[in-house]
C-alpha cells in the first residue's frame, strides 16, 4: 500500500540532513541507502533524479513570465530529452502537450492553463509546482514545506491534492513539514526523529500517545528540577548577592522603569516575499520581564524578532521601543536604541577572535554603560579559554555563548534570544538557564523566542505561544503549564 | 646575464606597483561592498588628470600638486552616495551597468575638459635623476615608486588588521546583517570603503603621471589588467592582489624579453589558467 511518509522532529534533529542523504546532496559515511531494491549510497544528484528521486523546494521555484502549460511542458521537455526533439516541432510537442494537460488536470490547474505562472496565487504556485515535479515521472518525491507561507484555505487544497495524488498509487512521499495539523491529516506514518536517531515510527495516533515524543516536544521533568532556584552547576557569577566588585554590578542599579512596555507589537504584518509570515501580532515586554514567545518551527518566532530588530521590516503594524515608533528603522539604529540581538544561528564573525568578536559590538554604545570583555568571561568562563581563537573555530555551544555575550557588550536594555537552547546538550541548557537567571537580575528585559517548554520554563515569567504567525496564547508560564490541553496542541504533536 | 634579468625584475616590481594600487582598491571594494566597479579604472585616469591640472596651476610643484587628489574622494562619494547605494539589492549585471555607464561618463567628461590627447608631465624635481643598481642606471623615481607600493600595501594591513575602524570593515564584509545589527552603521562605512578605494586609484594616477603619459582611456586599459590582478589573487583578498600584481609585473617585464610576440597574452593565459584549476583564485577563499 502506498501511503504518506512525514519525517517530523524539533530543530537540529536531522531532517534536513536526512533529505540531503537521500536526494544525494551529502554522503553518508557508513551505512547504505537502498530505493526499490536498489543500493543508491554512492550515486551523485542526476543519477538518483534519473532514477526517480524528485524534489520540491521550499521556495517557489517556477518561470513567472512563461504561462502554467508551459511550465510543465518545459518540465516534461527536459524529462524527455530536449535535444532529440528540437527538430521535430510538432509531433514531438503534440505528446509534450497533452502530457502537460493531464499534468495539470490532475493537480487542478487545467483552468488557468494560458495564465502567466506569475499571476497564479502563492497557493496555485505551489501546486505548479507539485505539478512540475511530477513531470519528471518521479517515483519517490520529496516535499520542503509545501505549505510554507500559505493561508488556511490554500492549505486545505495543497494537502487534498497530495492526498489524491498519493492515492493515485504513482508516487510515494516524503514530507518535510512544520505545520503538525496537516502531517497528522495527511500521513499514514510518521517518523519521530531527534539528535539523529529515530525516537520513535508508527500511526499518527501512536506517535501522539506515545511518552518519549510528549517528552521531545514538551519536555516533562529532567529541567523542571532546575526550575527551582538551584546553585549554578557551572561557576556562574551568582545573582543573588551581587557585591559592588563584583563584575556583574556596575549595571545592576538601574532607575525606576518609566510607565509603558520596553517593547510593544501592534498589529504587525510581515511578507517574505509573496509568503504572508506575521498575521497581525501584536505582544508587550515590560521592563524588567523574562518573556517567552513559544512555538514549533516555522511558527514566525525569528521573524518576529527580524522584526523588531528591522532586519525583515514590517509592511504593516507599529513596533514601539520606550514609546519610540522603529518599524522600519535600519537594524543599526536598532541597536543603538539600546536592544540586543542573539541570532539562532549565532552569526558569529568566524575571522574575528572571541576578543574581537566581543569588542566589536561596542560600536552600539550610543552612551550606555557597556560591559567588558572581562566581566562577559566572568558569566561565561568557558570563552576565556578561547580568547584569542578565531570565532569560526568554536564549539557550537561556545559560539551560543559568545552571541549573548556580544550582545550584552553594548549594555542593552532588551535583549532578543532566538532559539537559545537549541542544539545544546542538556547540561549547557542547564548552565544557560543560570546565565539568563544572571543577566535579568541585571536589570535586563528579555524576549526570548524557543521551542523547548522545559528550558522556557525554568527562565520565562509570561509568554505568548504563537503559531503560523499568529498569537494563539497569552499567559503566566505558570498558567500555561497547567493548561496541558493548549501545550499540548501548540507546542507538542 | 643574471643582473641583467634581475635588473629587469626590479623593472617590472615598480610597474607593477600601479597595478596593485588600482587592485588594491577594486579589491577592497569587492571584498566589503560585493560590487565589481567597472569604473574603477576611471578613478586611476581622473587622479592623473587632476594632478595634471594641479600641476599647471602650482608651477610644476609635483608634491604640492597630489592637493588635487581630495577631488577624487568628492567624486567617489558622490557615486556611491547617490548611484551605486540604489542597486546594492540588485542582480549583478545591473551593478555592472551602472558602474560601465560611468566609465562612458568619464571618459568624455576628460575629453571634455582636457582634450584628446596624450600630455606628459616631467618627473618631479628630486626624483628626476638616476642611481647605480646592479652597475647599469636606474630611475630613481622608480624606486620611489616600489617604496610608495610597499609601504601602501604595509598600511592598508595595518587598517584592516590593527585599528577599530578596520575590524568594521571586516566584520560588515564578513556578515553585513550581522554587523548592522550590532550597531555598525554599514551604509556610512560603505561609503567611507568606496572612498578609500578610489583614493587608491587615483594615487596611483596621480604617481604614473611621470612616467605615463595620460589619455582618457587609460582608465579601460588599467582596469582590464587590475581586473586580472584581482581574479588571479582572488576577489577580496588584499594579500593576494598584491602578490598578483608582482606577478603579472614580472610576466610583462620577463616576457617582452623573452616572447615579445606573445606578451600582452602572458597576463590572461594565466588568468584563464588560474581560473580553470583554482577559480576562487591563489588566495582567494572557495565559497560553497
Amino acid at each position: 500500500m502506498r501511503i504518506i511518509t512525514a519525517v517530523i522532529g524539533p530543530n537540529g534533529a536531522g531532517k534536513t540532513t536526512l533529505v540531503n542523504l537521500l536526494t544525494g546532496r551529502l554522503q553518508p559515511d557508513a551505512g547504505r541507502i537502498l530505493f526499490a531494491g536498489e543500493e543508491i549510497t554512492g550515486w551523485p544528484v542526476p543519477r538518483r533524479v534519473h532514477r526517480g528521486i524528485g524534489r520540491s523546494f521550499q521556495i517557489t521555484n517556477i518561470f513567472p513570465r512563461l504561462s502554467v502549460a508551459e511550465n510543465v511542458s518545459l518540465a516534461v521537455l527536459s524529462r524527455l530529452g530536449l535535444g532529440r526533439r528540437m527538430w521535430r516541432p510538432f509531433v514531438g510537442l503534440a505528446e509534450v502537450r497533452q502530457e502537460a494537460e493531464a499534468l495539470l488536470r490532475e493537480v487542478g490547474l487545467q483552468a488557468r492553463a494560458d495564465a502567466p505562472a506569475g499571476t497564479l496565487s502563492h497557493g496555485d504556485q505551489r501546486l505548479l509546482e507539485i505539478g512540475i515535479s511530477l513531470a519528471t515521472r518521479p517515483r519517490l518525491l520529496f516535499l520542503d514545506e509545501p505549505t510554507a507561507g500559505l493561508n488556511p484555505g490554500e492549505r486545505v487544497a495543497i494537502l487534498e491534492k497530495i492526498r489524491a495524488l498519493a492515492q493515485d498509487q504513482r508516487v510515494t512521499f516524503v514530507v518535510v513539514e512544520h505545520d503538525m495539523d496537516l502531517v497528522f491529516a495527511l500521513a499514514g506514518r510518521i517518523v519521530v526523529l531527534h539528535r539523529g536517531r529515530v525516537l520513535a515510527e508508527g500511526p499518527p495516533g501512536a506517535i501522539r500517545a506515545n511518552p518519549q515524543v510528549r517528552e521531545v516536544y514538551l519536555g516533562e521533568g529532567e529541567i523542571a528540577a532546575a526550575a527551582a532556584p538551584s546553585r549554578p552547576s557551572l561557576p556562574v557569577p551568582s545573582p543573588a548577592a551581587p557585591t559592588p566588585s563584583g563584575p556583574l554590578a556596575a549595571i545592576s542599579p538601574r532607575a525606576p522603569a518609566p510607565a509603558g512596555p520596553v517593547l510593544e507589537l501592534q498589529g504587525v504584518d510581515v511578507y517574505y516575499g509573496q509568503s504572508h509570515v506575521l498575521h497581525g501580532l501584536s505582544l508587550r515586554v515590560a521592563r524588567g520581564e523574562v518573556v517567552g514567545l513559544l512555538g514549533r518551527n516555522g511558527a514566525g518566532k525569528t521573524t518576529t524578532l527580524r522584526a523588531v530588530m528591522g532586519l525583515t521590516p514590517p509592511r504593516r503594524g507599529v513596533i514601539r521601543c520606550r514609546g519610540t515608533a522603529i518599524a522600519g528603522w535600519p537594524p543599526y539604529e536598532v541597536a543603538r536604541l539600546g536592544i540586543g540581538f542573539v541570532p539562532d544561528d549565532r552569526r558569529i564573525f568566524p575571522h574575528l577572535t572571541t576578543r574581537e568578536n566581543l569588542e566589536l559590538a561596542l560600536v552600539g554604545l550610543e552612551g550606555r554603560q557597556g560591559w567588558t570583555v572581562e566581566r562577559v568571561y566572568e558569566l561565561f568562563p568557558v570563552l576565556r579559554a578561547v580568547d584569542r581563537s578565531p570565532g569560526g573555530a568554536l564549539s557550537g555551544g561556545e559560539q551560543k555563548m559568545l552571541a549573548i555575550g556580544r550582545a550584552l557588550m553594548a549594555g542593552p536594555e532588551l535583549l532578543l534570544l532566538d532559539e537559545p537552547s537549541e542544539g545544546l546538550a542538556p547540561m549547557v541548557i542547564q548552565s544557560l538557564v543560570q546565565v539568563l537567571r544572571s543577566i535579568r537580575e541585571l536589570g535586563v528585559t528579555i524576549l526570548v523566542a524557543d521551542q523547548n517548554a522545559k528550558f522556557a520554563r525554568a527562565v520565562i515569567d509570561r509568554c505568548y505561544i504563537i503559531d503560523r504567525g499568529v498569537i494563539r496564547y497569552e499567559g503566566t508560564m505558570a498558567a500555561l503549564w497547567e493548561d496541558r490541553e493548549t501545550l499540548t496542541r501548540y507546542l507538542a504533536v | 646575464m643574471i643582473e641583467a634579468l634581475l635588473f629587469q625584475g626590479l623593472v617590472g616590481l615598480s610597474e607593477a606597483m600601479y597595478l596593485w594600487m588600482v587592485a588594491a582598491g577594486l579589491s577592497l571594494i569587492f571584498g566589503v561592498l560585493r560590487v565589481l566597479n567597472f569604473a574603477h579604472g576611471s578613478f586611476y585616469m581622473l587622479g592623473a588628470y587632476l594632478t595634471l591640472t594641479a600641476l599647471r596651476a602650482f608651477g610644476g610643484n609635483f608634491w604640492l600638486a597630489l592637493a588635487a587628489l581630495p577631488g577624487i574622494c568628492v567624486i567617489a562619494w558622490g557615486m556611491e552616495r547617490f548611484f551605486l547605494r540604489h542597486v546594492y539589492h540588485l542582480e549583478v549585471a545591473y551593478q555592472l551597468l551602472l558602474t560601465f555607464a560611468f566609465v562612458l561618463i568619464f571618459d568624455d567628461l576628460t575629453r571634455l575638459v582636457w582634450g584628446p590627447v596624450y600630455q606628459a608631465p616631467p618627473t618631479p624635481r628630486g626624483l628626476d635623476r638616476a642611481v647605480s643598481v646592479l652597475g647599469r642606471p636606474f630611475p630613481l623615481y622608480n624606486l620611489f615608486i616600489l617604496g610608495v607600493g610597499v609601504a601602501l600595501g604595509v598600511g592598508l594591513w595595518l587598517l584592516l588588521e590593527r585599528t577599530r575602524w578596520g575590524r568594521l570593515i571586516r566584520a560588515a564584509a564578513m556578515d553585513r546583517e550581522m554587523a548592522s545589527a550590532l550597531g555598525i552603521r554599514v551604509p556610512r562605512l560603505y561609503t567611507a570603503v568606496f572612498v578609500l578605494g578610489a583614493l587608491l586609484a587615483g594615487l596611483g594616477g596621480a604617481l604614473s603621471l611621470p612616467i605615463h603619459a595620460v589619455s582618457p582611456g587609460m582608465g579601460e586599459l588599467i582596469i582590464i589588467e587590475a581586473f586580472i590582478v584581482v581574479v588571479v589573487g582572488g576577489l577580496g583578498s588584499l594579500t593576494g592582489a598584491f602578490l598578483s600584481a608582482l606577478l603579472i609585473g614580472l610576466l610583462h617585464a620577463y616576457g617582452i624579453v623573452f616572447l615579445p610576440v606573445f606578451e600582452m597574452a602572458l597576463a590572461f593565459i594565466l588568468m584563464a589558467v588560474v581560473l580553470i584549476l583554482r577559480p576562487w583564485g591563489l588566495f582567494g577563499v572557495r565559497e560553497g
